[in-house]
Order: C-alpha cells, then structure tokens, then sequence
C-alpha cells in the first residue's frame, strides 16, 4: 500500500512541474494595457496560482449587467444578455485568457452573419 | 486498509486529478464520512423540476442546495420553447373552451399507445392547472392566447413569453431571493444510504469542468474534487434526460444512435446511472422522441429520398415520428450514417405555410438551392442516373393522379412535383430531442426499487423519470410534467 501512495505522490508531482512548465501567454488585448501575471494572480509563488473565478473578471470588467448594456445593440443575440441565459453564464464559459476563446452559441446557432469570433 | 486509504485521500488533497467517482463507499464506511457540507435537501439539476422543487422545499425554510454539473444553469430548459399544455388554465375559461382532464388523459394515452402509465398522466392532468397558477406566482410570463397544438383535442397550450430561458431566469431568482442555493460545476458521483437504505447524502465531484472535446464526459473526465455533502430531508433527481449520450443510448436502442441532438451538451447518461447503480428501477430507456428541422405540414410537397441510393421510401406526408423512425429504419437497412434527403422544387417550396421560417433556413444554410438535379446530385453525393430515374417515375405518379408507391394525397399538392428549377434540400435528419426513459417513481416521486417499493429520502422529477409518457411523448407536455412532478414532490418532502 505505501508503494502505491510514493508512486502516486512522484506521480502528482510530476503532473504539477509539468504544469508549471506550461507557457501562458497573455491575450492581445491584456498585454496591450501592460498587464503581468501579478495584475490577476496577484503576489504570490507562480506554483500557487489557481484558476481566476468570475469576480476576478469583474474586478476589472465591473459588472455584468455593464457588459450586457454594451452589447445591447445586438437584441436578442446579444451573447452577455441572451434570451436562454440572461446574465447567468460565467465569463469563462466563452472567454479565455491563456487558451483560445471559445463562441458558445455556436453550439446551435449559426452565428457567422450576427457574430464576430471571439479571441 | 479500506479505511485508512479513505482516510488518506480524503485528507491528502489528492484527490484532484485521482478521478475517483465511481468508487462507492461500503455501508460499514458510512458512519466515517466526514460531510463536508450539510443540507436539508440536495438537488442534483438546475433545469424547470429542479426550480420548482427547489423553490417549494427553500420556500417551505430547508436549505436547499441545488448541484448542477455543467457550468451553465438549467440545462434544456434554458433551450426549450416551454409550450404548457393546462387543462382549466384561466386562459381557456376566458376564451369558453370546453376541456376536462379526461380528455388531456385521452390526448395523452393517445399517443403513450398503452405504453405510458396512466395513473401518471393523470396526475399530469389534473395538476397542470395547479402548476400553471405556482409558475405564475414565482414570476413566470404566459402569452394570452392559447395554442392548439398537433395531438390536442382543444387549444389549451400555453406560450411561455420569452421562451424556457426567460422563465428559468425569473425562477431562478426568486429561488435565490428564497435562500435556494446554488453550486456550479458539481458533478454527482454517488448516492450514500445508511444501513436502513435511507438516503443520507451525496458523493459529489467540486470543481468539475465539463469537456465538450471528450466523448464520453463521464467515463472520460477526472477533474474535480471529491466531497461528501448531507442530505437531511431529501434528495431530488431533476437531472433530466440522456439524449446525448451516444453510448447508453447505442447500447438500449441502435437506432437512436442514429440520430443528432439539439439537447444541451450536458443531457448524458451520468445522473441515471448513479441512481441506476444504487438500484433504482429503470424504465423504458429505448424510447426516443424526435424533433424535425422543418415543419413536417410541408413536406407533403416534396420528394423525399435515401441518401445512399436516392430511392423514395416513404410517403412524405406523415407526422415527425413516423417519419423518424422510416428514416432511421432505412438508414439501418442501407447500414449508413447518410440522412435522406427532402427534395422541393420552385412551387414546392412556394406552398410551404412558413415561408419566412423557409428563408431562414435559406440563410443559415440549412436549406441548398440548386439550378439543376445534377448540382443536387454531386452535392449531395447521390447518384445522378438514379436520382432521375426516381424523379421521373414521381412525376409521372403524380401526372397519373394516384400514389401506388405510398399512398400519398395527390390531391393536396398544390401543383408541387419536381420539375421547376430552382430545387431546394433539406437533410432529413430526425434529432433526438426528449428521452422517455429514466427511473420509476411513484406519485409522491419517490424513486422505486428492483422490487418496486420507494426508497426513503430519495427523488426524481421531469425527464429524469421514465415511464410517465410511453411511446411518444405528447408536444408541450414535458412542461406539465417537470412542474407538475416538482410541485408534488415538494409536498411530500415538506409533509413527510
């Protein structure tokens, strides 16, 4: 048994300097306002930076209600204020800072005509 | 050894990453759980039966705590259109239609074809006005006229303003505005009894990250945190249907496989198989019902053919289920994933009765325009020589005035046949959109056991449940259903 729980342990180490290793680029528009890894994680050790939640978003966006406002012009389309989910959805749900974006709608929709993509 | 691996990877912070979810816990381990969380009542789902439970046991003062795996709250409710079929609505009072619940009961046994339990359509019927009147009071939006919908005797189907989304989003709040929580991204892996087989709690996963890139999410996915929360009261089911799940649903019926899902990417056979593990009763799984892109009253006017050979195989005119299961049948008789294809020609598609719904899908692509049967043809990779063949001989029984293939009613054509260009296609590709199937519950929903009896502290509502309408499900009846099984549901956790 305390062979198992040592070869697990190597193992979650190995996983997390793999981690550590993996490059995250700051997005276009972060790194043109001068944005560092520090401005969001904030201070501490790089190893103990976890996932940001939505109010780490809105620290800075403000609200959500703000954001549906500024997409107000697209209707019924507008993805921050939809008819299926309102203001409910997490930005994460279509918004990623070290990854590609991803445009939810087009799970159903066709959204080429109404929507630009999203970086 | 058991209980000091437990104990282990329960303290280590391991746990992340291990993917442990599957592995129950012995009843001689249950007294050692540490809850790390503790509840009235545990709902696992966030669609319509899952607010309406929820909202009736946070309303009654339990806390409630409602889990949903996905990141997104409300699952297909959020999607569906939420038509309401009510007998007694004050909407039919007002407009002086004659209805009762037992010809609802009739409607409904109509198409569940003996297959639907009858004592749970009437349960259906009798409280949909109960239901209306409960959405209405927690800020749910009708439209003032009724709709008379395919498989109604009477109008008596409600337009919900805005749609599901929009009355998700109004019950949602005031389920908040109840003290109703709500936990995002939390998976259930197992339900714990203690040694009575009463349900106590939930082995959950914290910090679950549904990936739309996995096949099988549930089997696939290892991410999440391992918790033990506490049901005092109650556990509720509302986790909805499988429609997405192209593995169970192989498994119980090939031919659904088939088929593509306008179902959220969260309707999985994950929430069933937790209680089917736990050895509830499941009940009728094969069963599917099919959504239609295209208004089925239009295609009367076309030629539908297979896509492997282009031969015509079915009398066009015919509800979506019917149609459906041809297709399917047919695609499994030609061993191929290729859909049929629905052909209209100028006039065809001028006689459609939703001809701005018809440009729509114009432009998002979903129907092809084509000067020529050769375009048709090469685009749709069907062969040409046969294509003809069978527009011609289509033609000509349509000159002859009598269907002799299929029987169809030449009569109601209105001049359609295949011959004026431009030709128009849509793919006839049935969707699986409603699973019938799920757990056997009683009329309190209380979910039932191999031996029929129901097991204590546990429950399911709305689509989760199986069995309730057989064959088909009547259109705009889920509705009824999730409201009507999460207000009695409700009542009995706060009476019990």
């Amino acid at each position: 048994m305390k062979k198992i729980l040592l070869i697990l342990c190597f193992f979650c180490l190995f996983l997390h300097a793999y981690d550590e290793n993996k490059t995250y680029e700051i997005k276009s528009y972060h790194q043109s306002l001068s944005l560092t890894c520090k401005h969001c994680h904030g201070d501490g050790d790089k190893k103990d930076y976890k996932k940001l939640t939505q109010n780490d978003c809105l620290s800075c966006h403000k609200s959500k209600k703000l954001l549906a406002d500024r997409l107000g012009f697209m209707g019924k389309a507008n993805p921050h204020n939809s008819i299926h989910d309102g203001t409910l959805l997490y930005c994460s749900d279509c918004h990623n800072s070290h990854k590609p974006s991803y445009n939810m709608c087009k799970d159903c929709h066709n959204t080429k005509r109404w929507m630009k993509d999203i970086k | 050894m058991q209980n000091s691996r437990r104990k282990f990877l329960k303290t280590s912070g391991l746990l992340a990453g291990v993917g442990l979810c599957g592995a129950s816990a012995n009843a001689s381990e249950v007294n050692d759980i540490k809850w790390d969380k503790k509840y009235d009542v545990l709902i696992v789902g966030s669609g319509l039966s899952a607010h309406v439970s929820g909202i009736g046991v946070a309303e009654g003062g339990l806390k409630t705590l409602m889990i949903e795996k996905m990141s997104r709250v409300g699952g297909n409710s959020v999607l569906s259109q939420q038509d309401f079929a009510c007998v007694g609505s004050d909407l039919q009072i007002k407009a002086g239609i004659k209805d009762s619940v037992e010809l609802f009961v009739k409607d409904l046994n109509k198409a569940g074809r003996g297959f639907n339990d009858i004592n749970h359509s009437i349960r259906i019927a009798k409280n949909s006005n109960k239901a209306y009147e409960f959405m209405k009071s927690k800020g749910v939006k009708y439209a003032d006229k009724l709709k008379h919908l395919g498989g109604h005797s009477v109008a008596r189907s409600l337009s919900t303003i805005g749609g599901g989304g929009t009355a998700i989003q109004a019950l949602h709040k005031y389920f908040l505005s109840v003290n109703g929580q709500i936990q995002r991204k939390t998976k259930v892996c197992e339900i714990i009894f203690d040694e009575n087989k009463i349900a106590i709690g939930l082995k959950v996963k914290e910090e679950y990250e549904f990936d739309r890139t996995l096949k099988n999410d549930d089997k696939e996915n290892k991410s999440g945190v391992v918790k033990y929360y506490k049901a005092n009261k109650a556990i509720v089911f509302a986790s909805g249907g499988y429609s997405r799940d192209k593995d169970f649903i192989s498994l119980q019926n090939p031919r659904l496989a088939l088929t593509k899902t306008p179902s959220n990417l969260g309707a999985t056979a994950g929430a069933l198989k937790t209680m089917l593990k736990a050895g509830a009763m499941p009940c009728q799984l094969s069963l599917g019902r099919f959504s239609f892109g295209i208004p089925t009253e239009d295609l009367i006017y076309s030629l539908m053919v297979d896509g492997v050979h282009a031969k015509r195989f079915v009398n066009e005119q015919g509800d979506r289920q019917g149609l459906s299961n041809a297709i399917l049948e047919n695609m499994q008789q030609n061993n191929t994933k290729k859909f049929a294809v629905i052909i209209f020609d100028k006039t065809g598609f001028s006689n459609s009765h939703d001809p701005k719904r018809m440009q729509s899908f114009m432009d998002t692509g979903k129907i092809k325009k084509f000067d020529t049967l050769e375009q048709l043809a090469s685009f749709h990779k069907l062969p040409l020589s046969n294509l003809q063949k069978e527009v011609d001989s289509y033609n000509d029984l349509i000159k002859s005035g009598k269907d002799t293939q299929f029987k169809k009613d030449f009569s109601k054509l209105k001049g359609s046949s295949i011959t004026k260009a431009p030709f128009y296609t849509i793919l006839g590709a049935p969707g699986l959109s409603y699973t019938q199937g799920g757990v056997k519950t009683n009329l309190n929903f209380q979910v039932l056991n191999l031996d029929n009896e129901p097991f204590k502290n546990l429950y399911a509502v709305g689509e989760a449940t199986g069995g309730v309408h057989g064959y088909i499900r009547l259109t705009s009846c889920s509705i009824p259903d999730c409201t009507t099984s999460g207000l009695l549901c409700f009542e009995h956790i706060l009476g019990a």
